[in-house]
């Protein structure tokens, strides 16, 4: 007699719609961490995320949780209304680089600063992937992209932004890591960073943001493994991983 | 009956606060009262005005074209506002602060409110002065409320800044009866 | 504290427009606020901050309009009665989010104390913004807009805000301006009367996912058909509002006047006093509270029966267009506004209107 056990299936939180994110992109994997850390939290009926312009605004075709949308970069501010509202429920912000960093700097830093008990998930890939890769302000010094056609220069196109550097100083803001998935191990890393920001904002320790340095293949030109050697070489020497600040 | 006012003068004077006195009075008295400030970046001696109007009915426009009282503090107030004078127009001004005898249409009574107040040691108190003489020259309102109202905001405050508003506004009330009997 | 509220017998107080706005959202169970500063609405911010705790309620001073009108959003998503308000510029800024409340069918309350423009223009009042509340940003919506013009309609039009918002699940804007944010008057409060449609069951708004599946607060629709489908329902929604809500008031309006006013908010209130002081012609005013829907079909009738129909306002002639749409014969119409903060009087309206009509008033 066979005995069957189920040893892996589906996180109740993913709904049945297959992910239509390129191959080799960050986004399903991220997505689905936090899928299953949703329901590892049994918080699926609590939690409220908000998510970006950008590739992952369709995230709300794929959680099955409460999502909202929100103007471009406005991500934070949504989420923080909801978090006021609704202080109990779980709420988190999920952004790009083109949505944190560039349109939303100004709505990041002031969320951090008024010290907002959310979460944010900052999806770094080093270019604006939906709208074709054009440069964001976290593109790599001579990284191409379709407008930095010659690679990115300091002097026409100045430095790449360290988003967690720049929010470390402030006083509201309790936790600070970037992670990468580039291997199963690095992955299970940043499953526990997201974790940690979750539980931050469960016990009510304040702003919590993980940045996943994150591939976009297609709009590098690299095959996903390339793309996985790259990160590993070039983006993670400029954005360092690891824990940033942790104040309990 | 409807009495529309117009105050002006430099911030710090206690333009804002005449004004507002007035329409307190005009509601003690179970009036309808509108109290239009002017607004702005300027704040001590700027240029300060505000608009009243008190009336038995609705009142229309709160925005004041036609006075039929005019409150000059200073001499930049009386030049900004004597285009405005009509024949009915009562102009008050503090000639402490008005030197120019201009030619107004109206009926135009002076009183010196700044050394009249600093001769009670409460150079603040100029408004007050003016009120007095609002109050002996227009019949309509009694100064007794205007010092019921005073009392009510200035007591809890402070009795001795209450009590030399109250010298204020009979200083002002008497100056105007011993130099105006004709009004 | 000068212009601080007077309470007098019988609940009526006496009131700064900007402090009647916060009482009204207070009543209105508005519990959300978010806000700038800016001249000439700085009282309401300033106000807020203190009743909005008082009563239990976020107070947020927003770091921009963007973040403001998105806080709305945020909680008008969360199904929260929330509110913000500025002035003409930031009203500018704030045209992104009233779009995705449009499109998301979030309700929100706007207040615009509207100032003179172009650019920072300055701070007196205006009525310039009548095109960026009834005409307003990207995509095909609209808000509803409601235009009081004295203190008491200040306070009864922002609690009848709330309740429109929410019965239609859109953003409403209540257009005042300068002169109306700062004056006081003496007003009657409600404060026990229960709006309409506080408690009206919100079951689309984002409260977490207890026994049922997620749901979504979204505008953008990519499948082909979807965002025609969508902006469909809202144009039915918005053929509901037209034949439900519009209002207006007729003053001095009767069989036999030979010209028509048309003028809302402050110029209307001062055009009462044109009526007032002309005795020697037959004049009627009629005043749109409803900017959007608009009143035209009543215009339409009106406009029929007089010689000449006069438009007043604090612009160069922006409701003007939707009178011009109203009256059949436009070559009656005769318009005069000042703009720049510039406040007509009713002896220059009054002049205006003898002029166009060699002194007989028709």
């Amino acid at each position: 007699m066979v005995i069957e056990k189920i040893i892996y299936k589906k996180p109740e939180s993913l709904t049945d719609c297959n992910f239509t994110y390129c191959s080799g992109c960050g986004h399903s994997t991220v997505h689905k961490l936090i899928a299953e850390l949703v329901d590892e939290l049994g918080i699926r009926e609590k939690t409220i995320a908000v998510a970006p312009v950008g590739c992952a605004v369709f995230a709300y075709d794929f959680w099955n949780f409460d999502v909202s949308e929100a103007p471009h970069g406005r991500t934070p501010v949504v989420a923080t209304a909801i978090k006021r509202i609704h202080p109990d429920n779980v709420v988190f912000s999920y952004q790009g680089d083109g949505d944190l960093v560039s349109i939303g700097l100004a709505e990041i830093m002031h969320t951090a600063n008024r010290g907002e008990n959310i979460s944010v998930i900052f999806i770094n890939n080093t270019n604006y992937g939906m709208t074709g890769g054009q440069m964001a302000p976290t593109t790599l010094l001579n990284q191409v992209t379709t407008t930095s056609p010659m690679g990115r220069n300091s002097k026409n196109y100045g430095y790449p932004i360290k988003m967690i550097e720049l929010l470390v100083s402030l006083q509201g803001v309790k936790y600070l890591e970037r992670v990468k998935i580039t291997s199963p191990a690095s992955i299970l890393k940043a499953k526990k960073a997201i974790k940690k920001a979750f539980l931050n904002q469960i016990n009510g320790t304040g702003f919590s943001m993980v940045e996943v340095l994150s591939a976009c293949p297609e709009s590098w030109k690299k095959t996903p493994r390339e793309a996985i050697k790259w990160i590993d070489e070039e983006v993670s020497a400029y954005y360092p991983v690891g824990k940033i600040k942790d104040i309990e | 009956m409807e009495e529309r006012i117009i105050i002006a003068g430099s911030g710090g004077q206690g333009v804002q606060t005449l004004g507002f006195l007035l329409a307190e009075v005009g509601m003690s008295d179970k009036k309808r009262v509108t109290w239009l400030p002017s607004y702005g970046a300027e704040k001590r001696g700027g240029f300060s005005f505000c608009h009243v109007v008190i009336s038995d009915q609705e009142i229309y426009s709160p925005y004041i074209e036609s006075p039929d009282t005019l409150l000059l503090f200073d001499q930049r107030a009386l030049n900004t506002y004597k285009d405005y004078v009509l024949n009915h127009t009562l102009v008050i001004e503090n000639s402490s602060l008005i030197k120019e005898d201009t030619v107004v249409n109206g009926k135009k009574v002076s009183i010196p409110a700044t050394d009249i107040a600093n001769s009670i040691l409460f150079t603040q108190a100029a408004n007050t002065v003016m009120a007095g003489a609002y109050f002996a020259l227009k019949t309509i309102f009694h100064v007794e409320n205007a010092l019921k109202v005073m009392r009510a905001v200035l007591v809890k405050k402070s009795k001795q800044i209450f009590e030399k508003n109250e010298k204020a506004l009979y200083q002002g009330f008497n100056f105007i009866k011993e130099n105006y009997q004709y009004v | 504290m000068l212009g601080k509220t007077i309470k007098m017998p019988q609940e009526t107080v006496f009131i700064k427009g900007n402090h009647a706005i916060v009482e009204a959202a207070i009543d209105a169970g508005c519990r959300f606020y978010a806000g700038y500063p800016i001249t000439p609405q700085n009282e309401i911010p300033e106000y807020m901050s203190k009743r909005m705790p008082e009563a239990g309620g976020t107070f947020i001073q927003a770091e921009s309009e963007l973040i403001s009108i998105n806080l709305v959003f945020g909680a008008g998503a969360a199904g929260a009665r929330a509110m913000t308000t500025s002035s003409s510029p930031g009203i500018s800024l704030m045209q992104e989010g009233i779009s995705y409340m449009a499109g998301c069918e979030v309700p929100g309350v706007i207040v615009n104390i509207q100032r003179g423009g172009p650019g920072l223009g300055n701070i007196a009042p205006s009525q310039s913004d009548y095109y960026q509340a009834v005409k307003p940003g990207h995509g095909d919506f609209h808000s509803i807009v409601l235009a009081p013009h004295n203190i008491q309609e200040m306070y009864d039009y922002t609690v009848k805000a709330f309740d429109l918002a929410d019965k239609y699940r859109i953003p409403v804007i209540v257009l005042s301006d300068g002169l109306l944010g700062q004056l006081m008057e003496n007003i009657t409060l409600k404060k026990d009367q229960e709006t309409e449609y506080l408690d009206m069951p919100k079951d689309w708004a984002l409260t977490g996912a207890k026994g049922r599946d997620g749901q979504r607060i979204l505008s953008l629709l990519m499948r082909p058909g979807a965002l025609e489908k969508h902006n469909e329902h809202l144009r039915e929604k918005h053929r509901t509002i037209c034949d439900n809500e519009i209002q207006y008031e007729c003053f001095s309006i009767d069989d036999d006047i030979d010209c028509l006013i048309v003028a809302f908010g402050t110029v209307a209130r001062i055009s009462k006093g044109v009526i007032n002081i002309a005795k020697d012609m037959r004049i009627g005013l009629f005043r749109p509270i409803t900017l959007w829907p608009f009143p035209y079909m009543k215009i339409n009738e009106l406009s029929k029966r007089v010689k000449k129909v006069f438009v007043f306002e604090m612009n160069y002639g922006q409701m003007l267009d939707d009178v011009k749409i109203a009256v059949e014969n436009s070559d009656k119409i005769e318009f005069y506004g000042r703009t720049g903060g510039g406040i007509p009087t009713q002896e220059e309206l009054y002049q205006f209107i003898k002029a166009r009509t060699k002194g007989r008033g028709y």
